[in-house]
């Protein structure tokens, strides 16, 4: 979306139409692309931040122009860059200033919570066993601690503990009813507190 | 806290004047093309598929689909229509034949004859980009009426579907399905007679849907376990298929009688046939369940298990599998399960000899099918590793000069990787595995997003001594290591490496050591210094020409420049990798509490950086580095490779 902005500065002169492109989110490491429209290509542009050393650091952002009064802006934010931010970007023609503001949110990666234990789909109980431990082990890159709970159709016959941070534990011991069913599925959900989640069905087979 | 500071510092990029020799900027669609337009004959909220090349994503611009021609009905008007259109990859576009398009044709039948053409809403530029016209015609019908010519499934297992041909069938979404009804008695085996007394009457309506998306002559009656159960049998009775058009009218396309005898479940083969810890066994076979929760299909091994080195003993185990069709069966090496339990997959190997079964179950009822003899190999445990290329390490090959010779780059990088760890039972892949269900990953970037020029790190938590972690990932974000006080962002920083520049880019900060040779060998190629390899220069890049490269190449030897500078960064990343990967499996100094080898040695991989010169590193008259020697028995130990080591002299790790 294309917010396109003539504001006046501190000078009588009307400043000249500025598009800019709307609200972004990035993960840090990513490059962000933005391309910005100036309607006079006579104007100049520069672009202001909260970030005081976007501008001095080694890794800092380009905007290069193009014909017809595009230029396009390229940064690459770095982890001490998570957060909200505003990119400011400025059309100067003569003295008649306009603004326009891109909010960025910097994100520290890809948030997605993964199971890494048990990799199998499940497992069974043999005839004369009656109870079973299984652990499950996520990893979650944007969180030191999750929380699990049980999921849907979840056996009166099993409980869930988590034992450190990333990791829980199921104990299962049939019923009458589990050997009835014949099969037990055990569904653990995972999920911090930004509210990512994800879910791991393991089955029980009794024999 | 930084963005609460006012301090705002204006930079300014573009002057006055002199902009008429600025070139426009791209917006990606230079290759923008459509191939066809179909399917031929549409109804009311059918999906167009556009198949075309180029097509970007829907951040970078908004796709329309442009129909001019002519549409007649009862009669013939002019066409001139733009519809949405909307991604589904580089080469497939859809879109929808929807009220708004059916509103200007203003009617439902006819045929629509003309140019087809591609826009594009660029977000980049704001300017509208077109493809290039190509002739289409679509048949508009209200209505379509299914005519069966054949009916296939006289003996089939569960899963397996019913093949009815002829035409005019549906292709499922906003058109509406092809729907058939069964009709009849199903008889299980060992039940006797007749069905009408022993047997389950039967009347069943599911959807029929094309076997061939796009296909309208062909559609499949799939024989799920919830029509007839899981007990083989005979089904005796009829089938009816009709149209379900999307207003909810159905549309009769006549009935056939249908005997279909279901079989027992089979397993034809277990592949591959040596599988290790967090591998992926593929059952091939025939009447597989497990699509719903209250199913699974077991595999039960039967037979002896020989250790290597132990004597063989019975074996008995069921295992749970993951359903992936009816013919297909997917289980995954697991420490946890029957197998897991009663074989420890990370130090035992040997070899299964007997029978596997297939077992049917849908809640307490249990199938099984016959015994199909079976070897499986147990085998040494494998760290798998994925090298992941994220897109700024494209713009790190720009930066290098090497972009169109990326391919060459990455070939070898991973010559580096195993060569490094020959011996050792580690296997780097260029893609993401699908024939493993653990494997680690190492992502190759561009910039160090810590912001501290660094060539690499291993962001994953602690030390895992003994690789007790076969799925660990060098790259992202680690928040626990972060929480221990460590850097959290990890993987490959490819544009570090132009820090051993004398005079690196603009964007990229000195390192500690620069290097004349660096100079020499990447100022021909870098853009800002000399001239990138070209395509046709990467053409020639043949993985024997850049491993045999001799570095430096002479002054105006462009040929060998090229070549030495591919080599060169390869080798840069490539023993890079292999460090931060030997962090990941535990080392330095796996018995201690050192991360780098002690001192500075030549030529050792778990050196830390600075004792790593450039020269080493890109194996010009040093190098390449090696693991010391503790360093390579404890990988030996942890990931055994049956082969014998390699022979290479390995300096001391103390």
């Amino acid at each position: 979306m294309w917010v396109v902005l003539a504001l006046s500065a501190c000078g009588p002169r009307t400043g000249i139409p500025l598009a800019v492109p709307g609200a972004r989110t990035v993960e840090v490491g990513h490059e962000l692309q933005l391309t910005v429209r100036v309607a006079d290509p006579a104007a100049k542009l520069s672009f202001d931040s909260d970030l005081t050393d976007l501008t001095t650091r080694p890794l800092r952002p380009t905007l290069t122009p193009f014909a017809g009064g595009e230029a396009s802006f390229r940064w690459t934010p770095l982890g001490e860059d998570v957060g909200d931010h505003v990119i400011t970007f400025i059309a100067d023609l003569d003295g008649a200033f306009s603004r326009g503001n891109v909010p960025v949110t910097v994100v520290a990666g890809e948030h997605v919570i993964v199971f890494r234990e048990p990799a199998g789909d499940g497992s069974t109980l043999a005839t004369g066993v009656d109870c079973v431990d299984v652990g499950f082990l996520v990893d979650d890159p944007a969180a030191v601690e999750v929380t699990f709970t049980e999921g849907a159709d979840w056996p009166a016959s099993a409980t869930l503990a988590s034992v450190g941070p990333l990791d829980a534990n199921v104990h299962f011991c049939a019923s009458a009813a589990d050997r009835a069913a014949g099969i037990v599925p055990l569904v653990v959900q995972a999920s911090d507190d930004s509210g990512a989640s994800t879910t791991k069905r393991y089955v029980v087979v009794l024999n | 806290m930084k963005s609460l500071q006012v301090l705002l510092v204006a930079i300014i990029l573009v002057g006055c004047g002199a902009k008429s020799g600025l070139p426009p900027l791209d917006p990606g669609l230079g290759h923008l093309a459509l191939t066809s337009v179909g399917p031929p004959l549409i109804l009311p909220g059918s999906q167009l598929v556009l198949v075309g090349q180029g097509f970007i994503d829907p951040s970078l611009g908004k796709a329309r689909l442009r129909l001019q021609g002519t549409f007649t009905a009862t009669t013939s008007r002019d066409l001139d229509v733009v519809v949405a259109a909307r991604y589904v990859d580089a080469t497939h576009l859809t879109a929808q034949v929807d009220s708004g398009l059916l509103g200007f044709l203003g009617a439902s039948d006819g045929m629509l004859r003309g140019d087809a053409q591609i826009l594009y809403d660029s977000a980049i530029d704001g300017q509208i980009h077109g493809s290039a016209t190509i002739p289409f015609s679509l048949q508009l019908v209200s209505s379509l009426t299914p005519v069966v010519t054949s009916v296939a499934g006289s003996t089939l297992h569960l899963n397996d579907a019913v093949l009815v041909s002829g035409s005019g069938f549906l292709l499922g979404g906003g058109e509406g399905s092809t729907r058939a009804l069964l009709t009849g008695c199903f008889l299980a085996d060992g039940n006797g007679g007749p069905c009408s007394t022993k047997g389950s009457p039967i009347t069943v309506e599911i959807e029929a849907p094309p076997v061939t998306a796009g296909d309208r002559t062909q559609v499949g009656v799939l024989l799920a376990p919830d029509i007839f159960g899981i007990h083989p049998g005979v089904f005796s009775g009829s089938l009816k298929i009709f149209n379900q058009l999307a207003s909810g009218q159905p549309v009769d396309g006549g009935t056939r009688t249908l005997v279909t005898t279901l079989q027992l479940p089979e397993v034809v083969k277990l592949a591959p046939s040596a599988a290790s810890l967090g591998q992926i066994v593929i059952a091939t076979g025939a009447g597989f369940i497990g699509g719903v929760s209250d199913e699974v299909t077991l595999l039960r091994l039967q037979g002896t298990f020989a250790p290597d080195g132990a004597p063989s003993a019975a074996v008995d185990l069921t295992l749970v599998s993951g359903f992936v069709d009816g013919t297909h069966a997917r289980y995954v090496l697991d420490e946890v399960d029957a197998l897991g339990r009663g074989v420890d997959l990370r130090h035992v190997t040997g070899k299964f000899t007997g029978t596997v079964t297939p077992v049917l179950r849908k809640g307490a009822v249990q199938v099984s099918g016959p015994a199909t003899a079976v070897t499986l190999q147990i085998a040494p445990v494998r760290q798998v590793v994925a090298l992941h290329y994220l897109p700024s390490f494209d713009e790190s090959l720009r930066r290098f000069g090497v972009l169109t010779a990326g391919a060459a780059v990455r070939q070898r990088i991973l010559t580096v990787a195993a060569r490094d760890y020959d011996g050792v039972n580690i296997d780097f892949r260029a893609d993401t595995p699908t024939d493993f269900a653990v494997y680690a990953q190492v992502d190759v970037v561009g910039p160090d997003p810590n912001g501290l020029g660094l060539l690499g790190y291993d962001n994953t938590p602690g030390k895992d001594v003994g690789n007790q972690r076969l799925f660990d990932r060098i790259g992202g974000v680690n928040a626990t290591t972060q929480e221990d006080g460590f850097s959290g962002y990890g993987g490959i920083f490819a544009d570090q490496f132009l820090g051993f520049s004398a005079h690196p880019p603009t964007q990229i900060a000195a390192l500690g050591q620069q290097s004349t040779t660096f100079d020499v060998i990447f100022d021909p190629i870098r853009p800002d210094t000399g001239l990138p390899i070209t395509a046709l220069e990467a053409t020639q890049l043949t993985a024997a020409a850049v491993d045999g490269a001799v570095c430096p190449a002479e002054t105006g030897n462009r040929p060998g420049q090229v070549r030495c500078a591919v080599r060169v960064l390869g080798n840069l990343l490539g023993s890079t990798v292999t460090h931060e990967v030997g962090h990941s499996l535990g080392l330095a100094d796996p018995t201690g509490m050192l991360f780098h080898n002690p001192g500075d040695e030549p030529n050792r991989l778990m050196d830390a950086g600075d004792a790593r010169p450039f020269e080493e590193r890109a194996e010009l008259g040093e190098g390449p580095g090696v693991f010391c020697t503790d360093d390579y028995d404890y990988l030996r130990g942890i990931l055994p490779k049956i082969s014998a080591p390699p022979s290479v002299t390995r300096p001391g790790c103390d």
